[in-house]
Order: C-alpha cells, then sequence, then structure tokens
C-alpha cells in the first residue's frame, strides 16, 4: 500500500504546482478567449467572435510576420553560437570556470538592468558603439529607432542573454560523448572538422532537436526585452505576438481577445514543436 | 477576599486595554500605491511621512504608500484589480481614467464625498476638473497637471548672444533663436531636442495640432475631426521642417545627458523635469511656455489624479479614510507643486509662494488654455495609433501625408 501512494506523494508537489500555475491558467485563458472580457470579468459570450477580429485584424498578420521574423534572427545564431562556445569550453584551457561564468552571467543580469545598459551603449549621442562608430568617420546610429535595426539588436540582446543556458545544456551534451569514440576516431585519422561534422554534431542531435524546441518556444514567447527596449516600435515593427496580447489585455482591457492571441501562439508553438519532432527526433544515430 | 482581587484585576485588564481597543479601532490605515519614482517620487514620500507623523494621527489615518514604478504601474494595478486585491486609493493619469471607468473598476466620488472634502468645483482648473468625470459622474480628483513647455539652457543662450532670461514664445522666436545658436558654428551644439519616438512624440504633436484645431476627434467621438488632416499636416510640418532644417536630431537621444553638458539649446519637454534638471550640479536653465505655431494658444497637457479603485479593502470607513488624506493633500499642494507640477486649483496657483517657484509658475501662464486629451476609454489605443505612425514618419518610413491619412483612418476604424 505504501509503496503505491508514496510516489504520488513525490510527485504531488510538482503536480499541484503544475495544475495551479500552468493547467489551470491555459485553461482559463482558452474559456476567456470565448468572451468580451473584462479587468473585473466576462461580459458577453462571443463564440468564435475574438479570434474572428484577431484574424481579420491586418495588424495581427503583422505582428505574426514580427514573430517569424524575430524567431530567424535569433533560432539558428543563438544555437550556432550556443554550440560553439560549449565545445570551445568543453576543453581543458586555463581558467575554464571563469570562462564559464562570464558567459551565464547574462542569463542571471535581470532584463531590466541589461536593456539600461543596453540603451546607453546604444544610445545616438552618448552611447558608446557611436563613439566608436564615429572614430570611422561613421554617422550615429538610431540602432533602437530604425525599423531595419531595431528588430536586429533585440534578437542581438536575447541571444547574448540567453546563450549560457543554452551553452549549459550543450555541454551537458557532450559529456555525455564517450571519449573512446573521439580516441576511435583519431587512430582512424580523423582531422577536428571531420570529428566535429561526423560525430560531435550527429551525437548532439537530441540535445540540439532540445534546444531547438526550447529556444523557438522562447522566442514567440519573448516578451521583456521588448517591452524595455523598444516598447514593440519603431512602427510596431518590434511588436511580437507576447506584447500584442499584452498590449490587447493590459492597455485596451480586452483581455478575451488576449486570451485568443495567447491560444493561437499555443497553437503555434504546439505546431512548430511537433514539426521539428518530426523531422529532427527521428533518425537514430 | 479572593474574589475581589480577581474583580479588581479585572477592571485593572479593562482599564489598560479599552484605550488601545478604542486607538485601534479608530485608526485606519489605507494603502496608497503612487507610481511617483524621481524627485516627484521623493516629494511624495516625503509629504506622505509628514502625514503620518502630524495630521494622519489626528485623523486617525494612516497612509501606507506602495510605489509602483511607471513602466509596470498600470499592469500592476489592473492585476489588482482583476484579483480584487486593488489599493484604496492611487494615481491615474487623467486620460486612463475613462477607461477604467468604463470597466467598472473605480468608486464614484458622490456628491457627499465632494462636501466632505470641502471641494470647491470653480477653484480647480475647468479642463483638469473635467477630465476626472466620464458619463456624468466623478471618479477622479485632479492633483496637478504637466504641460509641454520648453527647458532651455542658459549657457548656450550666452553663448548665442541671446538673453538668457528671455524664452521664445513663438515660432517665429523659437526659429529666430535657434538661428542664433546655430550660428555659434559649434557641430556638437544641437539646437533644439524634439521627440521624434515614445510617447513624448505623441505629445509634441498633440501641441502643436491643438494650436490648429483644439479638438482631436468629432463631436460625437466617432472618428477624427473635420480639421484633422489639414491640422496635423500643420504641425508635422512643423516638427520635420525642424529636423530637416538642421535645428534638431531625427534620433535625439538621451537629451538630458546633452542637455547638462550644454551641448543643447533648448529642449521641447514637459514642467515635471524641473527638480531632476535642478538637481544638476552647475546646469543654469530656464523654463518657457510651448511656443505658438498656430493661429491659436493651446497647450496640451495631462494631469495626475486621486482615483479610489475598487477592492476588497474597501469599505466607507476606508473610503473616509482616504478623502481625509485627499483633503489634506489638497490644503498640502504647495509641497507637490515644489515637485515640479502645476497645481490643480487657482487657490494654490495664487499663493504668492507657489509664485515665487519661477519654473512652475510659468507654466500657469498657459492655464487658460489648456487642452487634455478626450475623455474616452479608448484615447490609449488612440495614443498607440499615433505613436506608431509618428515613428514611422520620424523613422524615414512614411510622408507626412501618408501619416496623417493613416493615423485618420485607424481612429475611424477604431471609434467607427
Amino acid at each position: 500500500m505504501r509503496s503505491k501512494v508514496f510516489p504520488y506523494l513525490l510527485l504531488a508537489p510538482y503536480l499541484i504546482f503544475f495544475v495551479v500555475f500552468l493547467a489551470y491558467p491555459i485553461l482559463r485563458g482558452g474559456y476567456m478567449s470565448f468572451f468580451d472580457w473584462g479587468i473585473l470579468g466576462p461580459k458577453e459570450y462571443l463564440g468564435l467572435g475574438n479570434y474572428i477580429d484577431l484574424f481579420s485584424d491586418d495588424r495581427f498578420w503583422r505582428v505574426l510576420g514580427n514573430s517569424f521574423v524575430f524567431m530567424l534572427l535569433y533560432v539558428p545564431p543563438v544555437i550556432i553560437v550556443s554550440m560553439f562556445l560549449a565545445v570551445l569550453l568543453h576543453g581543458f584551457i586555463p581558467g575554464i570556470g571563469i570562462f564559464r561564468s562570464i558567459f551565464f552571467l547574462p542569463m542571471v543580469i535581470n532584463v531590466s538592468v541589461s536593456a539600461i545598459a543596453i540603451k546607453w551603449l546604444m544610445d545616438p549621442q552618448i552611447g558608446l558603439l557611436n563613439r566608436f562608430l564615429d572614430i570611422f568617420g561613421i554617422a550615429p546610429q538610431t540602432w533602437l529607432n530604425q525599423q531595419g535595426w531595431a528588430m536586429f539588436v533585440v534578437s542581438l540582446v536575447v541571444i547574448w542573454s540567453s546563450s549560457g543556458f543554452n551553452i549549459i545544456i550543450f555541454l551537458a551534451g557532450l559529456e555525455n560523448i564517450s571519449k573512446e569514440i573521439y580516441e576511435a576516431a583519431e587512430v582512424d585519422g580523423s582531422t577536428p572538422f571531420t570529428t566535429f561534422f561526423r560525430i560531435t554534431i550527429p551525437l548532439l542531435r537530441p540535445v540540439i532537436l532540445l534546444v531547438t524546441v526550447l529556444s523557438v518556444i522562447g522566442s514567440l514567447q519573448v516578451f521583456g526585452e521588448i517591452f524595455m527596449l523598444t516598447g514593440g516600435g519603431p512602427f510596431g515593427s518590434t511588436t511580437v505576438l507576447a506584447y500584442y496580447l499584452y498590449e490587447q489585455g493590459f492597455n485596451n482591457f480586452e483581455f478575451g481577445l488576449a486570451a485568443a492571441v495567447g491560444v493561437v501562439m499555443t497553437g503555434i508553438i504546439a505546431v512548430l514543436t511537433f514539426i521539428q519532432f518530426r523531422f529532427l527526433g527521428e533518425r537514430e544515430v | 477576599m479572593f474574589k475581589s482581587k480577581k474583580f479588581l484585576l479585572v477592571v485593572l485588564s479593562l482599564i489598560l486595554v479599552i484605550p488601545f481597543a478604542v486607538s485601534a479601532q479608530d485608526n485606519v490605515t489605507i494603502t496608497f500605491w503612487s507610481p511617483f519614482t524621481g524627485p516627484d517620487g521623493q516629494t511624495i514620500e516625503a509629504m506622505v511621512n509628514d502625514f503620518n507623523e502630524t495630521a494622519g494621527p489626528d485623523m486617525g489615518v494612516t497612509v501606507d504608500m506602495l510605489i509602483v514604478p511607471w513602466d509596470e504601474y498600470y499592469t500592476k494595478l489592473t492585476v489588482a484589480m482583476a484579483s480584487n486585491q486593488a489599493p484604496n486609493l492611487a494615481i491615474a493619469h487623467s486620460h486612463r481614467v475613462p477607461a477604467f471607468a468604463e470597466e467598472g473598476t473605480l468608486i464614484e466620488f458622490t456628491r457627499s464625498n465632494l462636501e466632505t472634502l470641502n471641494i470647491n468645483e470653480e477653484d480647480f482648473i475647468p479642463a483638469l476638473w473635467n477630465a476626472g468625470e466620464y458619463e456624468g459622474a466623478r471618479y477622479a480628483l485632479p492633483i496637478d497637471a504637466f504641460p509641454r513647455n520648453i527647458f532651455y539652457n542658459k549657457a548656450v543662450f550666452e553663448q548665442a548672444g541671446l538673453d538668457p532670461e528671455v524664452a521664445p514664445t513663438t515660432g517665429e522666436e523659437l526659429i529666430a533663436t535657434l538661428d542664433a545658436i546655430k550660428a555659434i558654428g559649434d557641430e556638437d551644439i544641437v539646437p533644439i531636442v524634439i521627440s521624434t519616438s515614445g510617447s513624448w512624440a505623441v505629445r509634441e504633436f498633440y501641441s502643436l495640432y491643438m494650436q490648429y484645431e483644439p479638438n482631436l476627434l468629432n463631436d460625437d467621438m466617432t472618428g477624427v475631426s473635420d480639421n484633422f488632416q489639414e491640422a496635423a499636416t500643420q504641425a508635422l510640418q512643423v516638427t520635420t521642417g525642424l529636423i530637416d532644417d538642421g535645428y534638431a536630431l531625427a534620433a535625439p537621444g538621451d537629451w538630458a545627458a546633452l542637455f547638462a553638458q550644454d551641448k543643447v539649446g533648448i529642449v521641447f519637454a514637459q514642467i515635471t523635469h524641473v527638480l531632476s534638471l535642478s538637481q544638476i550640479d552647475g546646469l543654469e536653465f530656464g523654463t518657457g511656455v510651448f511656443p505658438q505655431f498656430g493661429p491659436q494658444p493651446a497647450s496640451f497637457t495631462l494631469g495626475h489624479n486621486f482615483v479610489l479603485p475598487i477592492g476588497s479593502s474597501q469599505d466607507p470607513d476606508h473610503i473616509n479614510a482616504s478623502l481625509k488624506f485627499i483633503g489634506w493633500f489638497g490644503d498640502n499642494a504647495l509641497a507637490w507643486a515644489e515637485g515640479g507640477k502645476v497645481p490643480a486649483t487657482f487657490s494654490v496657483i495664487n499663493d504668492p509662494v507657489f509664485g515665487d517657484m519661477t519654473a512652475q509658475a510659468i507654466s500657469t501662464s498657459q492655464m487658460d488654455y489648456l487642452v487634455l486629451p478626450p475623455i474616452i476609454p479608448e484615447q490609449s489605443e488612440i495614443d498607440g495609433i499615433v505613436q506608431e505612425n509618428l515613428e514611422a514618419l520620424y523613422g524615414g518610413q512614411s510622408s507626412i501625408e501618408d501619416t496623417v491619412n493613416r493615423i485618420a483612418d485607424e481612429i475611424n476604424s477604431l471609434l467607427g
């Protein structure tokens, strides 16, 4: 009897947390999306009204486009950079612990703090970056106020702040690859380049899948950096789904519509995750 | 003997406990959310402390203030309202009040409340007073206004051979002043800083627009005013003209840092910055009214208000306690004005002590033609539309004509 109950007792803290803070809000969000929902609760049942409004709003499609642009600017570079740095940090070099800490540090810095520092760094008049460019006669750039640059800068900041986490996952994956395989490859005359592409990457496939899935999910949920750095501008060019959801809910008090955006986001994430597992996760190495 | 001792103990206990019980019952603690974090944050904190140490104990009211920075203030207030955990008293911008009132999240200030506070409607600046009313009910009591104004750097003015005690008041005077600053020949000095992004760009647009057309929306609030396109075009010709003619930067960045280094002549800003600029060592600056470019004087302003959010902690005792604090705050509004605000009441504006606050007092010359945003729940969305399109214009992504047409179309679509 004890053995049957005990595992559930161990699982209980997580299950309670999961139900209260994840499952219930998700279901509640889905329910809200069918209503005209204000600050104090439901005003009117709309059926699919919020979804119809959403899909017939040009702005929503622009926002969706922005989200995919961000995903393209963020996901491939963050995977490549994190994997590259993890491989470097996996070797035995003096002061490895210091390097690992340095790369992980941005992860623990609060978004608000890093955003303020980056705003100063990129200020068109007093920013260090523009002062540096000035040495080469390049005119000051308004990185965060130009439609072309703003999303690029935001993605760089998110890559910088999140790569530490991915590096740790890649390092864990690298630790799991047996040294004997590398030794055998070396005996067979494999070059470092060939070893990396023929051994490291194939054996890291599950980790790459994990990092890709997490990065795609993270890219669709990005909010803090955009809220602090650009406020969705200029000209709405950095307004992504999560920021649009926030605007609808907390600026316009359209919580039903915001919930519909959340449901659509969840759907997109689910489809993309399924596709990634389908195409990246199946092949055995 | 034993019984009488016991009786004596009970009586003594009651004597000791009753005063505390009465005191605890009489004293009401109200929660108050304030979004002020800069110099005005220090001012309101000092005022609340002063109240809690002096008048509060006599009134039986303690104010427990929580400072929530502006960036997250409305988000947290909204969540608190939704979860029935809102504070007893809060601050809200005038243009935010209609949306909160429409959602049913604010308690009305009744006629009896206003009588308790001894409030005289005639004493308030009309535009501010009217902005606190929505659909015939009063939901907000104004405490200040912060109209757009200019700050000018006296050192730069002296370098340009200008009188450092005289600020330009019209468009022609402003251009002449900027020409003089330009003539200094120092490329590092920016003649004027205007805002080309964010909410300040919107406020500057409204400031100019309302000099050409006082109404942003038509009479029945279903779309932009009939004269919108023409007035908006003229307003934007002013701002883009300042950039195109080399007076202003398209992307000014951190203007306060440049202003402090005597690298900026004039800034379009708001009076709330007066205290933070005063705290910069060695900076000599003056204030002036927002220059008049259009045919009619108009000064766009926003204001702060006291509001009573609904919530589980609200009951007649707490509402009454909030009213007592509001009343005390009104009586001590001079202290608030010192923090860089224009008072909401004429009685304070006409006080000689306020007249000595030179920077703030200059703004009061605009009192007769203050203009606030339309009193509709959708105003925040309208501001968002205007901001997005202005950023496209200043970012070189759109022409004035396209910008104006798009703003009009989007507002009409929102309200229509």
